[in-house]
């Protein structure tokens, strides 16, 4: 039989010249050699996965939200804005996420040009998106006492930092880094709805850590899921009327989580906000196309060192308080009457602070962030807690500083205190 | 994953479909339960369902195991057919950054017709991959494989095979293109030398695949030309196409089929599954 002539040209020493010359671009060479790691081996692993199925999904398509975006800012730059804030978006909100994909999603089958432009940021994506899963897997899974959590999560941010070409600082790095730069703000101008949506997406990642840590039985964990899950769905009714309109900070959303885990926490704010620095990158026309992958490695590097843009742990959690949590989403647990009403503008802009521009004060009369977040610092610590609710005066005294707090907080903090049977005067 | 090994396990009979089964229900029944892992159905291997791969590693400390890749061809022996079969169960393990250590162990069931047949292991095969870089704007993804084969089993060659294969691997919107080129060191099989058949002086070959993220599914067709290891022997050219698809985190399925498109004409029907696991013990600073 005679070899078909397709299959020999095909296979000709040609097609290996043809294959790097399409690939190769008259800049120089850019060589890469970051690589992936296995996650963390344990009994808990995927425990997320199988006890909050749907939640999990979600997650998936969250993946496929942040991949399509960043293809589409760095291939379709000059197409109109409605095909992120249209096209996109009700494709992602009315198919995508109503049925998510089942499996952790290949994000270099999706975003396969930026890949290549960075594969350094996507791997770091990657690996802090595998924390954040394991962290959930750790606290999904009913068979790990709760004494025994801390330790798990604990080794696995020791696992996560054992790659520091990757992993994002523990140090909580200030709203200048993201929204000071010559670049900043891009995208959430151009595309506010579809930034709305990817600031929901990190409202329900690090928010629906809060019911699982809340939840006393296992009833109220599932139950609690499945009501910041909810909450999630209303978020994107009239969009983008009740997204959020500041980047949802974890010691604000998820306060509880914060205060147990605030190395994690700050990672976790770390990675979101570079997602939105990325996005930035990407959509600004002040960064030139051939610069763009500069930029963003720039900024990978400032987010994963210890020495820039780095504001204390006080600081982060007061600054969180302070945006005003129902800005970001409102709170993730405690809620879920009605909708929050923030009193920033969507997308404002958060640098510059203390001044904190766009922002409208507390009302007078009320009691503010530092009382609330030292009530949270209080009612967070096992320890605390428990001698305050056995402590009748004490007691009082606590339940009457919740109550003069701002309304969407105080359910939250009545539950941390009923925790230990002390929600009663 | 080996390839020559899996190429040679074109050397089986008819009437051993029980056995089969029983060699794939036993690899199912060795799956280490309760270890959780992560595969991919992205990241092609050699011979899963076709012989042209990618050029990237199994991650870092990660293992994949591949216990019941089945493999049947049916080829024309002067008038009638001969059908074959084998089962190859390979081992690799994430060993360093980008790099990969692998083992196979093919077990080859040789039925000439009638009362004859032969059953062993056809050769001990070692394989060690570096992807030397990941896929960028400038560049396609390179990687180097070497491979030792050691004449171990009764049905393995009389000697021992080197080769070193280059990869490459570059994606596009439409599809992702591999190629690979293969080159083996060793003198050719004496007259009455058995087990060498498949083995490849070289081959070139180019796959193309297509990936379906939502659904975890790939789609991969290949082409390649092989010239055998005996000198005498002409150049074959060979087609396949198949399917990878993930059917859980831990757990990918593949199945393929393929055709000799020169010389006696043969096909064949793959289908294998991978289950990739992790050990905590391996991995440096952290406690088992």
């Amino acid at each position: 039989m005679k070899t078909p002539r397709m299959v020999r040209s095909l296979l000709s020493g040609g097609a290996f010249a043809a294959v790097f010359a399409a690939s190769a671009s008259p800049t120089a060479a850019q060589w890469s050699g970051v690589y992936e790691q296995f996650y963390l081996p344990a009994d808990h692993n995927w425990a997320f996965r199988n006890n909050y199925a749907g939640a999990d999904r979600l997650f998936n398509g969250f993946d496929y939200g942040h991949a399509i975006l960043y293809e589409t800012l760095y291939t379709k730059s000059d197409a109109p804005s409605s095909l992120l804030e249209d096209n996109i978006f009700d494709r992602l909100t009315r198919r995508i996420l109503v049925n998510p994909p089942r499996l952790p999603l290949e994000e270099g089958a999706i975003e396969i040009e930026y890949g290549k432009l960075v594969p350094e940021a996507k791997a770091m994506f990657d690996w802090a998106h595998i924390l954040h899963r394991q962290v959930y897997d750790v606290w999904a899974d009913e068979r790990i006492p709760l004494a025994a959590k801390d330790a798990r999560v604990e080794e696995l941010i020791r696992y996560y930092r054992s790659r520091p070409d990757l992993a994002f600082s523990s140090f909580p790095k200030t709203m200048e880094l993201m929204e000071g730069q010559f670049y900043s703000t891009a995208f959430r101008r151009s595309y506010p709805k579809f930034n709305g949506l990817i600031w929901a997406y990190h409202w329900l990642q690090v928010g629906l850590y809060e019911p699982l840590l809340v939840g006393v039985t296992p009833s109220e964990r599932a139950s609690g899921v499945s009501a910041t899950v909810a909450r999630f769905w209303q978020m994107l009714e009239n969009a983008p009327e009740h997204m959020p309109r500041l980047m949802p900070m974890t010691a604000a959303v998820a306060p509880a989580f914060a205060a147990r885990y605030p190395e994690a926490a700050i990672i976790f704010d770390n990675l979101h906000s570079m997602h939105d620095v990325v996005s930035d990158i990407l959509a600004s026309n002040e960064v030139p196309r051939d610069n763009k992958r500069a930029e963003i490695l720039r900024a990978a590097e400032r987010y994963r060192d210890d020495s820039s843009f780095v504001m204390t742990e006080r600081e982060w959690a007061d600054m969180a308080v302070a945006m005003g949590v129902d800005n970001m989403g409102g709170p993730a647990v405690g809620v879920l009457i009605a909708l929050p009403h923030g009193t920033a503008e969507g997308g404002a802009v958060m640098a510059g602070m203390p001044g904190m521009p766009g922002m409208a004060s507390p009302p007078e009369g009320t009691l503010g962030a530092p009382t609330l977040s030292l009530l949270m610092r209080l009612l967070e610590d096992p320890v605390t807690r428990q001698r305050i609710a056995s402590d009748p005066a004490t007691r009082s005294l606590v339940i009457d500083l919740i109550e003069a707090l701002p309304e969407e907080h105080r359910e939250h903090l009545m539950m941390m205190l009923q925790a230990e049977g002390g929600a009663g005067r | 994953m080996s390839t020559q090994a899996s190429a040679r396990i074109a050397h089986a009979g008819r009437r051993l479909g029980q056995r089969l089964s029983a060699l794939t229900s036993a690899g199912f029944l060795l799956l280490p339960m309760g270890l959780a892992a992560q595969t991919d159905y992205y990241n092609t291997d050699a011979g899963r369902p076709v012989r042209v791969e990618d050029a990237y590693a199994t991650e870092r400390y990660a293992f994949e195991l591949k216990l019941a890749p089945v493999r049947l061809e049916r080829a024309r022996a002067g008038l009638s057919h001969q059908d074959s079969w084998g089962i190859e169960p390979e081992i690799a393990y994430g060993l360093l950054p980008r790099t990969h250590l692998e083992l196979g162990l093919p077990l080859v069931i040789i039925d000439a017709g009638g009362a004859a047949s032969e059953t062993g292991i056809a050769g001990l095969e070692i394989s060690l991959l570096h992807n030397l870089n990941v896929e960028t704007q400038t560049l396609p993804a390179l990687g180097l494989r070497g491979d030792v084969l050691l004449p171990v089993g009764g049905l393995a060659p009389e000697r021992t095979y080197a080769s070193l294969t280059a990869l490459l691997t570059r994606t596009w919107q439409f599809a992702r293109v591999h190629l690979n080129g293969r080159y083996t060191v060793g003198a050719s099989p004496s007259p009455t030398g058995s087990g060498a058949g498949e083995v490849d002086r070289w081959l070139a070959g180019l796959a193309l695949d297509r990936a379906f993220p939502l659904s975890a599914l790939l789609l991969i067709t290949e082409v390649y030309a092989r010239r055998p290891i005996d000198a005498a022997s002409a150049i074959e050219w060979h087609t396949g196409a198949g399917v990878r698809y993930q059917l859980s985190p831990r757990l990918a399925l593949d199945a393929g089929l393929g055709r000799r498109l020169t010389g006696d004409p043969s096909w064949y029907v793959t289908f294998g599954t991978a289950y990739a696991f992790g050990l905590r013990g391996l991995i440096r600073g952290v406690s088992r």
